[in-house]
């Protein structure tokens, strides 16, 4: 379901919030779905922004990319999602996903793979052929980050690479401040060493 | 969608042994991260006999710590999107939430794109400035800052800014809305040179933009005709405000277009310290280009340019052929000073003088108003306007404003009248620091929106509402006071002194009101009052001064300089009055006195010493004193041509025309003026060549200088002095008829004007006037009722027998019958 800019959703009932809205959409209202817009696109952009910074390759559009994801989200089901923060958490890490799927598309249809694979419209050039494999390359680090410490993997998505906020970043996983800086800090020195040419531990 | 969902998954391959040992290589780098050098080094010698490798691990990762910012840094660089990118083939694609749908403009600050609002569907100019290319993070900040400085101005003729920012992709942007029409770059190279009309109208709206934009402290620096747009409603649009300096556009105008370069100011070019005087340059130069077509300076490429610019007098105005008014010709030059001390002193004077050249009225109000305070505090113009024969006319009525100290404010505040407010107070305090800055519009109205504020806190702040009254009054006054403009002021005092029927400060603003409305009684009866509240403040009394004088009551005048004399025995501003006051009254020696005491304390005032020579040809009907007085004078020290008509004086009342027509040659003067009096060059020639017998030359000046005394009088349709000099031209080419409608109507202004020297004035202009006209007998009987006048430069006997004016009348018997009657002593 695109974004119709000529009709924008409605403004959520008054008193109504992201986690009801969440809560509803949950619950199958694809309604609530749409009531989110407003409350949240500003963030989500932010967060694409942040990911595209640091996604080697990765081109322009930012509104493309929240697009892009927009549609995951909204054909997802069966998600709860507890809050604002899990859900840009939780967005964060679809945009990613979109990202690294069409990275994989592309290789494969260098490769010879097949063209029905590439899933979004090719013409747009997100990521420039040279930087598939940096894409996929950090895409394995934090595969790798994700079996050693899953939840520090997470922060690096979440903050790092999602743009979410250090307190946004804790709220999404529960724990504390104190917690999410002190496990970014060793998180963000290990994906250092794997990017830098020195993975081995 | 699950493997989305964010839930943690436990991936085959990795054994929970990794894990552990994972989280124990943290817990070391945790701890040791935090210490300083010296205990890293001993915790990591401790984990070495430990756990070996888990000491190189932990290591491993503290060098990765080290250069994470390093390592990110390059991920940055790759992930920086691809900036070469020629700004000029955005079209179609998308910058922040605007899609750029056509080019509009490009040039040397950046481009300019149609593009679409994305949600809001708004379709916006899009300005991509140049530095967007440069990833100098400083710079960019700076942009950003500025821009949104300058966003947060709003004027209907400043260019609105609807948004700033960075895109992800690192485009800088402003989006505005999009204007239609064209540039005033545009309109010029479609057609070159404006109707005047047109001119003025754009000039007053920049003008207006400018006075905005300065007051909040943001200097355009990059005014061109290419960031004029002139809208197809009619309306006009100034845009990048303040974004100049932070594109460093000096530097790249001075690479680049000519056009860009020719309106930079000569500090701008020189990397001085520039300020909005700046812009009142490059206003002057769009002002020139508008009206003549061409710009003022010219060159073959830009440092060409730029050379003329800090080193060439601008090329002159074609007035003639052009019908420029010589007052917008004098402006256009004034902002095309060199020294900025020597431009109007703010975009709000320039709107106000190409206001008077466009309503045609008298001069613009903060000119007369900086007129009057010139007088207060030097005295500098006051006397220049008595060695140019002219008697104080409309500026008179403006009242000396009263600057206080901080003193005498505070005891004012704690008299009666005050409040108990103390907001109220801040407020009035506020107003008054408006009320002793500089008097110009902005800092009139200022006070008057901060006295306003102050009485909306206390609405019985007695001493804010005279004030309130003061200020109002000082508003009204930059046209011609009425009892319509000066109600407001009116209503103001009057309940000031309803709360405190004694104050002072009440009386006092009743009394200018009384005395700009020329009901002279009853601001003798006001300024009494007030004097009688304050005694030992020098206002009241010098305005008593004042109102006497104008009355022509020379002996109350006199008695109350002396007054205020006694209060302050070095006041420069009211020995001045005094001493003209004196002289007026024909009283020489006593004014030589006052005369020789202000050049013991202005001893650099020339022009003290120039009327001082001067008096010596009323007083005694010789001119060595001025001769000698005018030879000891600095070369270069001719303000407003006052040397220059003192020497042409001289040669003419040594009956040596000739010599006077070269000095007025030679000097190349277009105008003798000061804020009164008013000889173009044209008319001075008419005069010499029919003084030497020339009646052909003389008939062509006089012919070329009247459609300029029309426009003249346009501008200033009281002044006496014009009227006279357009009579003079009349008839002095043979337009009997017409010459003798300007001396009749001088002669009726007399019998009405409140004002006595005024009266004179014009009588003696009158006199002029018949004279030339052969008219003996009108012009003897005016002399002779000047002569019964007390009013001393405009008729004395000694002058009238220097002066070749009316050598015409010299061989009537009834002329040396006038002079040699006996005169009622003075009063």
């Amino acid at each position: 379901m695109p974004i119709d800019r000529d009709s924008p959703a409605p403004p959520p009932p008054p008193g109504e919030d992201v986690s009801a809205l969440l809560h509803r959409w949950g619950d199958g209202d694809p309604e609530a779905f749409d009531a989110l817009v407003p409350i949240v696109y500003d963030r989500l952009r932010e967060v694409a922004r942040q990911l595209l910074r640091r996604t080697p390759g990765a081109s322009l559009n930012t509104t493309g990319l929240v697009h892009e994801a927009w549609l995951k989200l909204s054909a997802a089901d069966q998600v709860v999602l507890r809050d604002r923060s899990h859900f840009l958490a939780f967005a964060s890490r679809v945009m990613r996903n979109v990202l690294i799927d069409q990275a994989r598309a592309r290789q494969a249809v260098r490769r010879g793979g097949m063209r029905e694979q590439v899933s979004l419209d090719a013409a747009t050039p997100w990521l420039p052929d040279d930087a598939l494999d940096a894409v996929t390359d950090l895409d394995e680090a934090l595969r790798r980050l994700e079996q050693l410490a899953p939840r520090q993997m997470q922060m690096l998505e979440q903050r790092y690479f999602g743009g979410l906020t250090l307190e946004e970043t804790a709220e999404a996983l529960k724990v504390s401040l104190a917690t999410v800086k002190r496990e970014l800090r060793s998180a963000r020195a290990w994906l250092a060493s794997q990017l830098g040419g020195d993975p081995a531990f | 969608m699950k493997a989305l969902s964010g839930e943690t998954e436990h991936p085959d391959g990795v054994g929970d042994d990794d894990a552990r040992r994972w989280r124990a290589i943290c817990a070391a780098f945790d701890e040791s991260v935090v210490l300083d050098e010296a205990a890293r080094d001993r915790y990591l010698e401790t984990l070495a006999v430990r756990d070996e490798a888990q000491h190189r691990a932990v290591v491993k990762l503290l060098a990765y710590d080290r250069d994470a910012d390093r390592l990110v840094g390059t991920l940055d660089n790759l992930t920086s999107p691809p900036l070469t990118a020629d700004v000029l083939l955005l079209v179609g694609r998308q910058v922040a939430h605007y899609q750029i749908t056509a080019p509009i403009a490009s040039g040397g600050m950046g481009v300019v794109y149609r593009a679409e609002h994305l949600l809001l569907r708004r379709t916006v100019a899009l300005k991509l400035p140049l530095t967007s290319l440069v990833g100098d993070a400083t710079a960019r900040g700076r942009f950003l800052r500025e821009a949104r400085t300058a966003a947060r101005l709003t004027h209907a003729n400043i260019c609105e800014v609807l948004e700033v920012g960075e895109s992800q992709d690192g485009f800088l942007y402003i989006a505005m809305p999009l204007y239609e029409g064209e540039t005033l770059r545009q309109r010029l190279d479609r057609a070159p040179g404006l109707a005047v009309a047109e001119v003025l109208t754009i000039g007053r709206q920049i003008a207006q933009a400018l006075g905005v934009a300065h007051a909040a402290g943001v200097i355009h620096r990059d005014l061109k005709p290419g960031n004029v747009m002139l809208e197809t409603n009619g309306g006009l649009r100034i845009l990048d405000f303040g974004l100049a300096r932070t594109l460093d556009a000096s530097q790249s105008q001075l690479t680049g277009t000519m056009g860009t370069v020719s309106y930079m100011a000569p500090e701008c070019i020189s990397g001085a310290v520039a300020d909005a005087r700046a812009d009142l340059w490059s206003l002057g130069v769009m002002l020139h280009e508008m009206l003549a077509g061409q710009r003022p300076f010219a060159g073959d490429h830009p440092l060409a340019v730029a050379h003329a610019i800090v080193h060439d007098e601008p090329a002159a105005l074609d007035r003639a052929s052009r019908d420029v008014p010589w007052r917008l010709d004098t402006l256009v030059a004034r902002c095309l000073r060199k020294a900025t001390t020597e431009r109007p002193a703010s975009a709000a004077e320039v709107d106000g003088e190409l206001a008077a050249v466009e309503a045609g009225t008298s001069a613009s109000w903060s000119f007369r108003l900086r007129e009057t305070l010139a007088r207060r505090t030097g005295g500098h113009r006051m006397a220049r306007a008595l060695v140019l024969g002219v008697g104080v006319i409309a500026c008179a009525m403006l009242a000396l404003w009263p600057s206080r100290t901080e003193t005498e404010r505070s005891a004012m505040s704690a008299r009666a009248g005050g409040t108990a407010n103390a907001e109220a107070m801040v407020f009035f305090k506020r107003g008054e620091v408006y009320d002793s800055r500089e008097l110009t519009e902005l800092n009139v109205t200022s006070a008057i929106d901060q006295y306003s504020k102050a009485l909306a806190r206390d609405s019985n702040f007695a001493l804010a509402h005279a004030r309130l009254a003061v200020a109002q009054f000082k508003f009204a006054s930059r046209a011609a006071p009425d009892s319509a403009s000066v109600a407001p002021a009116r209503a103001h005092a009057a309940r000031a002194l309803q709360i405190v029927p004694t104050l002072a400060e009440g009386h006092l603003a009743l009394g200018y009101i009384y005395s700009a409305l020329g009901e002279y009684d009853n601001a003798i009866r006001e300024f009494t009052m007030a004097a009688a509240g304050m005694p030992s403040d020098i206002e009241p009394i010098s305005q008593l001064a004042m109102v006497y004088r104008l009355q022509g009551n020379w002996g109350e005048a006199k008695r109350y300089y002396r007054k205020a004399l006694a209060l302050d025995s070095s006041n420069v501003s009211t020995l001045l009055q005094l001493a003209t006051t004196l002289q007026r009254n024909r009283e020489y020696g006593d004014a030589v006195a006052i005369w020789d005491r202000l050049i013991d304390l202005e001893p650099d005032n020339f022009s003290h010493r120039l009327v001082r020579g001067y008096l010596f040809t009323r007083w005694r009907g010789i001119t060595d004193t001025l001769q000698a007085t005018i030879a000891g004078f600095p070369a270069d020290w001719n303000p407003g041509g006052a040397v220059t008509n003192a020497r042409m004086l001289l040669a003419l009342y040594g009956h040596r025309p000739a010599e006077a027509l070269t000095i007025l040659q030679r000097a190349g003067l277009p105008l003798i003026e000061d804020g009164f009096l008013f000889w173009p060059r044209e008319l001075l020639q008419g005069r010499f060549y029919d003084r030497l017998g020339d009646r052909e030359r003389s008939r062509a000046s006089y012919a070329a200088v009247i459609p300029l005394l029309q426009d003249a009088l346009k501008a200033r349709p009281f002044s006496h002095r014009v009227q006279t000099s357009l009579g003079e031209a009349y008839a002095g080419t043979g337009q009997s008829a017409r010459a003798r409608v300007v001396a009749r109507a001088l002669v009726n202004s007399a019998a009405q004007t409140p004002q006595y020297t005024a009266a004179s004035i014009a009588l003696l202009g009158a006199a002029e006037i018949y004279t030339r006209l052969g008219a003996r007998t009108e012009a003897i009987a005016l002399l002779d009722q000047l002569l019964d006048r007390s009013a001393g430069r405009e008729a004395s006997v000694p002058i009238l027998r220097l002066d070749p004016t009316w050598d015409p009348l010299r061989a009537d018997p009834r002329f040396e019958q006038m002079l040699q009657r006996p005169r009622r002593p003075s009063p």
